[in-house]
């Protein structure tokens, strides 16, 4: 397809697509490294906690 | 609500593969496959995109719209979850449509934007899941932030039948429903063939999308969570 109007709606919404996907990743990977911290944080308050 | 939530978890689960698989092969269809409408030409292909949008963010909000129902209802976390995810899913798929519908514009109308009924309902539209949106990113507590939600999930999807009958009730430069209509469609048998497979495709890439969505909030909840229980 050589009109530039249908290239440039194509390009744009799959652009979109492609970059909300990638988002989501992203954010997911975040999300999982967010909750190792947290969880270590809290084994080590507990185990401060029972060493005193 | 089971049987809703039963076909949900079905449906919910097509492998990412299948999913982009399949929206290649109907997207290059519609572009390069089917032969071009006889009155607009090359640029009427912009509706394989524009129109199957336009009907993902129309369920989005509906299935905000129910999950918010049914939290009101049940005060179940997991479906304020679900409905977070689809009105996000909605909010990318309104922006795809007004984008693509400005581009359908200005290669048919000569103009990029028009204050038409149908565009600006729209642009409402997108601005109102914007702010369910920013509601929900502004509340901390849980449940506080749920229950107000709810309301707005439910409330905002009263625009969606504005935005689809607007074409009806006003006049302005957006053609009238040519599928969902009173009577046959208006449009060939293979354009609307091409169309409705686009639809299932896009369908499917919803249902793949809110779940990866709604898993993300589930970790948020949890992280959230762990960080509430330290002292």
């Amino acid at each position: 397809v050589s009109d530039p109007f249908v290239a440039g709606a194509y390009i744009l919404g799959v652009g979109t697509i492609v970059a909300y996907v990638l988002s989501l990743r992203l954010r997911r990977a975040q999300a999982a490294q967010r909750q190792v911290l947290l969880e270590r944080e809290a084994l080590r308050d507990r185990l401060g906690h029972e060493a005193l | 609500v089971r049987l809703f939530r039963r076909v949900w978890s079905r449906l919910s689960r097509p492998s990412g593969v299948i999913v982009f698989g399949l929206l290649a092969v109907t997207m290059t269809i519609g572009l390069v496959v089917v032969p071009a409408d006889r009155t607009q030409g090359d640029v009427q292909r912009i509706m394989y995109l524009h129109v199957p949008s336009a009907w993902l963010a129309y369920f989005a909000f509906f299935v905000t719209f129910v999950a918010s129902l049914r939290y009101l209802w049940q005060r179940d976390l997991q479906v304020d979850r679900l409905a977070a995810a689809a009105a996000e899913v909605g909010l990318v798929f309104t922006g795809i449509t007004i984008v693509t519908g400005s581009i359908w514009g200005k290669a048919t109308w000569g103009v990029w934007w028009d204050w038409d009924p149908r565009m600006t309902t729209t642009a409402i539209l997108f601005l109102l899941y914007l702010g369910y949106l920013l509601l929900r990113g502004s509340i901390v507590a849980r449940e506080r932030r749920a229950r107000l939600s709810a309301v707005l999930g439910v409330i905002a999807f009263v625009n969606v039948p504005i935005v689809h009958f607007s074409v009806l009730w006003w006049r302005g430069l957006h053609q009238v429903p040519t599928v969902i209509r009173p009577g046959d469609p208006s449009i060939g048998h293979l354009l609307l063939a091409t169309l409705l497979a686009n639809v299932v495709s896009f369908m499917l890439l919803f249902a793949w999308l809110t779940r990866r969505r709604e898993e993300l909030e589930t970790s948020n909840d949890a992280s959230f969570a762990l960080a509430e229980q330290r002292p």
